[in-house]
């Protein structure tokens, strides 16, 4: 016997296994790690880091390799241990950001000077199981599912934040973390606690059909399709759910930041896409036609790209210029999901595809610059003020050319990938015919090359050409290989991103 | 080689940059030379498409079409007409020219030629590409060599010019973008190639044509740049080294008219007589004022900034004619705006090396000292103010005569502008060249081979094409009477 929900076939326990293997592989490799860090006694083994490396290029190769295969019954996804989580191409493309990003993370960590000679094996074993909550994120069809993912995250975060107990200023961020965390999932629970007495159902799948056949504007689905919205809206820091990244961002060590930044903000996106797809998308206009979905998202983009840029221009701190930096990144994601099919006016693949293409390309730019900050880090005392990037042209080369390769790609100037992924959403916007929405778009990628173009100036323009007030400052092989590694993909996805655009299509274009 | 010319040509000046980046930083001269020599590669390649070329026919020539990302439709789509051909002689000719101009940079040698030569790949590109996207994308890398020779290299107000004409110039092009993707979504399949793109216009509606010409035209506007939209030019024509200067003044600002020309008159040709009007509007505004502006400098790099913005002025009242004299005008206008702007650009530069000043009241009496500058100077004075015997006078006259019959009361008024431009130039020659000399200038040096060898080609090719217009005249003929046809079809 095999039931169906719409076009996604529902799996026992048993038969869920098997798709399942990559997040086993991440908790696994979890307890493995805390075992290597409970094997030796040296305060600065990297034992447990390696372990999690491991770990994460196992659970890579799972699932490149559950990718690969046909699903049973010609089912466009799967959903297992009896709808609680489901697997499909949508997801594990999610998933393989996760992974890219996680690694890259653990080879951030491991050469940062910001934990100091600590024991540092919890610290890997807590990001390794972040991954796999992610992953749980990125598959939940399922309300409690749901729920209890993001919390599983966001309890992980929180202690990662103030993994440096001593820092005041990671304490103070982790606090406010836990805060603002805690007021928007509650929010979030009581939302959806609502949505299940509404519907009668957990499955998000089920939850949008019943919701499809229900007539007319009803306060309660309005009520709880926000508070949903609020707690999605926080995890990806969208305006006015954002509050705490900036102070977060700038307290934390900087690999937890640039982690932050990139892997729970795609998952946040890959819940909206789920939410809006199953929960809206079935219908957008007249169930929930008390508004308008797609303009309230619209407006918030417009928002959170506009704020963002706006006091991020204000910023002297790189940490915190990044963080605004990456608000306004989140508003310009949700102009993806914001672009309907005009038509129908349901959610529209070109706008998903803008979506994840972005959300990869976003990975390597944002990582990258955050990679810059870590690496001069090493070298320079209080490095995270802008004016400590004077002369940085001269003095380290090759920080400098990656650091503007990296900006001028979050600006979205050609060749860069940055560019090609605004091109997409840009173009999803235009075709849902949302044109005020480019136009507020457009104007802030100009205030956004203001602000990153400081970074730019202070590097190459200015500082004294007194060789001797500039020594040249030389950056470790290994953080060399890193950055080539990280600016490489941000350059080549600028040139021929064929490749990445055939997998994202494969990952979106089932469900239209 | 001919087979791919143009892709040659484009990408030289980048085999160029790649050598200079493997050369070691210190050997000054080696970097020099090696970019003279990828840009006299270029220029030779350019002059060998000049011979070749095809005048008699409108088609495209040495088309070079390769799938790029087939999934989207995007082509590496290259090919020549009438229209670009000139550009593309006028930019390798001129980056030419300005790697000699260069000589005297003595700082990160290195970084400046690698920039400058990836501007000039940028440049060609711009001219060559007939695939919307393949021409944006060029269009944006020249942005950022263009950001960091004037921020670098420029002079004490470099910070804020670069960074004015990165915004401005930013503006410009993410409308461009908007718009581009607007026609691209209209065609179905989707396509970039602007062959298809202009093929048929019954797809573009009435205020879709509308809308997106103006984003366009202000996309372009910008880059020209015409009232009210000038205001990054003089900033970043006077802190920029001579020879960037020289390409702004030289090749970027064409690049402005190059895309209204190649852009929006074939593809939307409804809204461009819409249009016509307040075009010519906006280009007589630019000759008046950009002249009147001109009047009141007294930093004579400033008055040639000043000038361009007037000259320009004639470019788009000649293409809102849509007159075979307006159109031969405007275009033959362009290029020789390149080469006498280029001139004047390189002409002050020459003086401050030596004066390190440009205050056109703080000399006097040069001709006494400077003989052969002077007579150079004269040349560059007189063909910018549009003298018989000067190719100025060639394009600025048929600008005129074309505009006369469509927009009477506009074309009298842009008369005046060549009178102010005449009053501007006689009186610097006066300040600067006459009367008795400036006692802190005895010591002055004329100027040197070196200097000589970058103007007097340029002197050269503004009195013939004065004299002769037709090989360059020729060469545009059929192409401007397909654009006139393609506006004329709505």
């Amino acid at each position: 016997m095999t039931d169906w929900i719409g076009s996604y076939r529902v799996l026992d326990t048993v038969a869920s296994v098997r798709w399942f293997v990559p997040e086993i592989v991440l908790f696994v490799a979890f307890t493995l790690a805390i075992l290597a860090d409970l094997s030796t006694d040296r305060p600065g083994s990297l034992r447990a880091a390696w372990t999690v490396l491991l770990g994460l290029l196992a659970a890579l190769v799972a699932t490149i390799s559950s990718m690969g295969g046909s699903l049973p019954g010609d089912a466009k996804g799967l959903l297992l241990f009896r709808g609680a989580a489901a697997f499909d191409p949508l997801g594990s493309y999610f998933k393989l950001l996760f992974l890219v990003a996680t690694i890259f993370v653990v080879v951030l960590a491991m050469r940062s000077r910001d934990f100091g000679r600590r024991r540092m094996g919890e610290f890997y074993a807590l990001l390794l199981a972040v991954a796999a909550g992610l992953f749980l994120m990125a598959g939940s069809a399922h309300l409690l599912m749901l729920y209890l993912s993001l919390e599983f995250v966001s309890y992980l975060s929180y202690v990662l934040v103030g993994y440096v107990k001593e820092d005041r200023r990671a304490s103070e961020a982790s606090l406010k973390y836990v805060l603002y965390g805690s007021v928007s999932s509650g929010a979030m629970i009581f939302g959806l606690s609502i949505l299940y007495g509404l519907t009668g159902e957990m499955n998000l799948l089920k939850v949008g059909q019943v919701l499809a056949t229900r007539a007319g504007a009803e306060p309660a689905i309005l009520v709880s399709s926000f508070l949903v919205l609020a707690g999605i809206g926080y995890k990806i820091a969208a305006v006015p759910f954002h509050f705490w990244c900036p102070d977060v961002y700038e307290g934390a060590a900087t690999p937890v930041t640039a982690f932050l930044s990139v892997a729970p903000k795609a998952a946040g996106f890959a819940m909206l896409c789920r939410f809006t797809y199953h929960v809206f998308g079935v219908n957008m206009s007249p169930v929930l036609g008390a508004v308008d979905w797609p303009m309230v998202l619209a407006v918030v983009s417009a928002l959170t790209m506009t704020l963002g840029n706006v006091i991020a221009i204000q910023q002297s701190n790189i940490k915190r210029m990044l963080a605004y930096s990456s608000i306004a990144h989140a508003g310009y994601l949700l102009m993806g999901l914001a672009s309907v099919d005009r038509l129908s006016g349901t959610t529209s693949e070109r706008g998903f595809f803008g979506v994840l293409f972005y959300l990869a390309v976003y990975l390597f730019m944002n990582l990258g610059a955050f990679a810059v900050v870590l690496a001069l880090r090493e070298k320079v005392a209080d490095e995270e003020r802008i004016e400590n990037y004077r002369g940085l042209g001269r003095r380290a080369p090759l920080l400098a050319v990656t650091m503007a390769i990296f900006l001028f790609s979050l600006t979205g100037i050609p060749p860069f990938a940055g560019f090609v992924g605004k091109f997409f959403l840009f173009a999803a916007v235009i075709d849902s015919g949302l044109y005020w929405l480019a136009i507020v778009g457009i104007l802030n990628s100009v205030f956004a090359l203001y602000y990153y173009a400081r970074v730019l100036k202070a590097m190459y323009l200015e500082g004294s050409t007194d060789p001797a007030s500039m020594p040249s400052i030389s950056i470790s092989r290994s953080h060399s290989v890193l950055l080539v590694l990280l600016a490489g993909p941000t350059l080549l996805l600028g040139i021929f991103w064929g490749p990445l655009a055939s997998l994202v299509s494969d990952s979106v274009s089932y469900l239209f | 080689m001919t087979s791919h010319l143009l892709s040659w040509i484009t990408f030289f000046p980048l085999i160029g940059m790649v050598v200079v980046l493997f050369l070691p930083r210190d050997r000054h001269n080696w970097i020099r030379w090696t970019s003279a020599a990828a840009s006299a590669v270029t220029l030779a390649l350019s002059i060998w498409l000049f011979g070749n070329f095809d005048k008699a026919t409108t088609a495209l020539q040495f088309v070079e079409r390769v799938d790029w990302i087939p999934r989207f439709n995007i082509e590496y789509f290259v090919a020549v007409d009438g229209i670009s051909a000139p550009m593309i002689i006028l930019t390798a000719l001129l980056s030419f020219i300005c790697m000699f101009a260069s000589w005297g940079i003595n700082r990160m040698v290195k970084g400046y030629y690698a920039l400058f030569l990836l501007l000039e790949t940028g440049m060609l590109g711009v001219f060559c590409a007939l695939d919307f996207f393949l021409f944006f994308v060029f269009w944006e890398v020249m942005l950022l060599p263009m950001y960091f020779l004037i921020g670098i290299w420029g002079g004490p107000r470099r910070e804020y010019a670069a960074i004015k004409f990165f915004l401005y110039t930013l503006i410009g092009s993410v409308l461009m973008l908007l718009c581009m993707l607007a026609l691209y979504l209209r065609q179905d399949p989707h396509t970039f190639d602007m062959t298809r793109l202009w093929a048929d216009t019954s797809l573009y509606g009435r205020s879709f044509q509308l809308i997106v010409f103006a984003g366009l035209f202000i996309a372009f506007a910008i880059k020209i740049p015409v009232f009210p939209f000038h205001t990054w030019l003089p900033d970043a024509h006077v802190e920029a080294p001579t020879a960037i200067s020289v390409i702004l003044a030289g090749v970027l600002l064409k690049m402005g008219t190059y895309g209204i020309f190649r852009v929006s008159y074939p593809i939307l040709p409804m809204a461009t007589q819409y249009f016509a009007v307040p075009m010519a509007v906006l280009g007589v505004i630019n000759i008046i004022y950009g002249a009147l502006c001109a009047m009141a400098q007294k930093d004579l790099k400033k008055l040639v900034a000043y000038s361009s913005i007037s000259h320009m002025g004639y470019c788009l009242l000649g293409m809102a004619a849509f007159t075979t004299a307006g159109m031969t005008g405007s275009l033959f206008q362009m290029f020789n705006h390149g080469t006498t702007t280029a001139m004047l650009f390189l002409l002050v530069g020459v003086i401050y090396d030596r004066a390190h000043h440009r205050d056109i009241e703080g000399f006097g009496g040069l001709a006494h000292q400077m003989p052969v500058y002077t007579a150079i100077v004269m040349i560059a004075f007189f063909a910018s103010l549009g003298l018989p015997g000067m190719s100025s006078f060639i394009s600025e006259a048929l600008v005129l005569l074309g505009a006369f019959p469509v927009f009477k009361t506009l074309t009298i008024i842009a008369v005046i502008g060549i009178v102010i431009t005449a009053a501007y130039w006689l009186w610097t020659l006066q300040r600067m060249f006459l009367g008795t000399l400036n006692e802190k200038y005895k010591t002055l040096q004329d100027m040197n081979g070196r200097e000589l060898f970058t103007l007097i080609p340029l002197a050269a090719i503004v009195i013939f094409l004065g004299i002769f217009p037709m090989p360059v005249l020729d060469l545009m003929n059929r192409s401007l009477g397909w654009v006139i046809a393609m506006v004329q079809r709505s």
